[in-house]
């Protein structure tokens, strides 16, 4: 087995454990069916719902409203962030805000957004928006601030000065913890989008599953949960993959003539 | 002070205070003159203000009082070009990028600057090394490419600030020597920190000794090696005997610091 091979069997094996498990003790009867059907059924219910139901329709609007929400949050959020992290005025002027609303549960907003902008897609995109702004600001504060301040100072030092200091010196140096907030910030909104539909969306993964569970068609919750699950994952795994084309000088040594370090 | 080569670096009557709490008074009535083509070392207690002082003169910072003035040969050349005691390299670009840099900043054309990047890290004996990234070398190769990356700037004035002080004692010796070299090549105006006596005397035209906090220039001395010195000149009677004059000078300013510290 290749090293690369090895590293992504261990990383599934748990979960692919579990499925099992779930699988077979559901299969054998262990479980009862009414909380816990079987897994392959929950996964033919996903798909037929998928083809025939609504759900293809709900996994679109909640793909949709989350790429707005995403988008939106992730260029304010980086450009705020990075002011605040970078000018002093500015953190001392934002701060107070980003101290009382990044704690404060986004869902809790909902009822007003929906006061404020009825209830079409605007309320449940904001929602959304707000919890990965204030995550996304944050985290590239944090990022500007770790910028080791001999790096700054050698940037400056060798002319990268105006919009170069950004371009050349600052994006490069905090686009690890850069990537890895908005990577947080996507999760998060993805997280408060699916509650707000859950509350208050006539469509949407969140309303899906609660439909399905008014009507006890806990098959069809599973398959909701498993959707949004299958989501998270492929944010994650977009990120992953972005990274190191992103980063290549995080790569490991394959880069270099030679290899080997000397 | 050499009278004939005139003054590269001007600084009258410095002084940097850092507001805030503490209200330190980094350097006060900091007054020297560095003449083109001089290496003068700068050494005093930690605390002392001697990166502070750098700094200055980078342009880093702006002084409380006094001046700072670094005479222009040409309008386009870069006046100071930093070298780093933590190396301080671009971890994203690679070596020959982070050569580059400076260069490029300046607008010239990338074919230009990747040759003035190559020739200096041929110099400093990295010229296989250029597409490496600084993370895939060691200690003493970084801090050679962040000479490299000084020197392709072809600046007024080289500041460097410990740039061997996070090196082990036996690549900090070569290094020494690598230095030694490029003075007696291309003759560069030198402002030189170090904790290292022995570092200062090897190297220098002129050693400044700094007080401990608030910075001041205790004692400037002046040595007559010449630039054309050998490394033989370290197992010298004459050599030690500076060392340990030079220390005698410096040892109640680095007391004087620890008992401030220890406060």
């Amino acid at each position: 087995m290749s090293p690369s091979v090895y590293r992504g069997a261990q990383a599934w094996a748990i979960p692919i454990v579990l499925l099992a498990v779930w699988e077979t003790s559901t299969r054998a009867g262990l479980l009862d069916p009414r909380f816990f059907p079987v897994l392959s059924d929950i996964l033919v219910t996903a798909v037929d719902q998928l083809v025939n139901g609504r759900l293809g329709l709900d996994l679109v609007l909640t793909l949709q409203r989350l790429m707005m929400a995403f988008a939106l949050a992730a260029v304010l959020g980086v450009a705020i962030g990075v002011a605040s992290g970078r000018w002093r005025t500015v953190e001392l002027l934002i701060r107070p805000i980003t101290d009382t609303l990044y704690p404060l549960p986004k869902i809790a907003l909902l009822p007003l957004f929906i006061i404020i902008f009825g209830r079409g897609e605007g309320a449940y995109v904001i929602t959304a928006f707000a919890t990965g702004f204030f995550q996304i600001i944050i985290s590239t504060r944090g990022s500007v601030r770790d910028v080791p301040s001999d790096l700054i100072e050698a940037g400056r030092n060798f002319g990268a000065t105006g919009t170069r200091f950004f371009t050349r010196l600052l994006f490069p140096a905090i686009a690890p913890g850069l990537l890895n907030g908005l990577r947080l910030g996507m999760a998060t909104c993805l997280i408060t989008l699916v509650a707000a539909e859950f509350v208050g969306a006539e469509y949407g993964l969140g309303a899906m599953i609660r439909r399905a569970g008014q009507q006890f068609a806990v098959e069809e919750v599973y398959a909701g949960i498993v959707l949004a699950g299958v989501l998270g994952l492929l944010i994650n795994l977009a990120f992953r993959l972005v990274t190191p084309i992103v980063l290549p000088w995080q790569r490991p040594a394959q880069r270099a003539a030679g290899g080997q370090k000397v | 002070m050499s009278v004939q080569a005139k003054a590269k670096v001007r600084l009258n009557d410095v002084a940097k205070k850092f507001p805030g709490q503490e209200n330190v008074t980094a350097l006060e009535g900091v007054s020297l003159e560095v003449a083109e083509s001089e290496f003068v070392s700068i050494v005093g207690p930690s605390g002392c203000g001697k990166s502070t002082l750098l700094r200055l003169v980078a342009g880093l910072y702006e002084p409380s009082s006094g001046t700072v003035e670094i005479e222009s040969s040409k309008p386009d050349r870069p006046k100071t070009a930093m070298v780093f005691q933590e190396h301080a390299l671009f971890p994203w670009l690679s070596v020959r990028e982070n050569v580059m840099f400076g260069p490029r900043n300046r607008n010239m054309p990338k074919k230009e600057a990747a040759e003035i990047a190559d020739e200096q890290l041929a110099r400093l004996g990295l010229a296989r090394f250029g597409d490496f990234f600084p993370h895939q070398l060691s200690g003493g190769m970084k801090q050679r490419v962040g000479i490299a990356r000084a020197l392709a700037q072809d600046a007024e004035v080289l500041l460097m600030d410990e740039p061997l002080g996070a090196l082990d004692a036996q690549t900090r010796t070569l290094l020494q020597e690598q230095i030694l070299e490029l003075r007696q090549q291309t003759k560069p105006t030198v402002l030189y920190i170090t904790h290292a006596i022995d570092e200062a005397v090897f190297l220098s035209d002129r050693i400044v000794l700094m007080s401990a906090r608030p910075g001041r220039i205790r004692d400037i001395v002046q040595l007559d090696f010449g630039p054309d010195r050998s490394p033989e000149l370290r197992g010298t009677s004459e050599f030690a005997a500076l060392s340990q004059d030079i220390w005698n000078h410096l040892r109640d300013e680095v007391q004087l610091a620890m008992a401030v510290d220890d406060r």
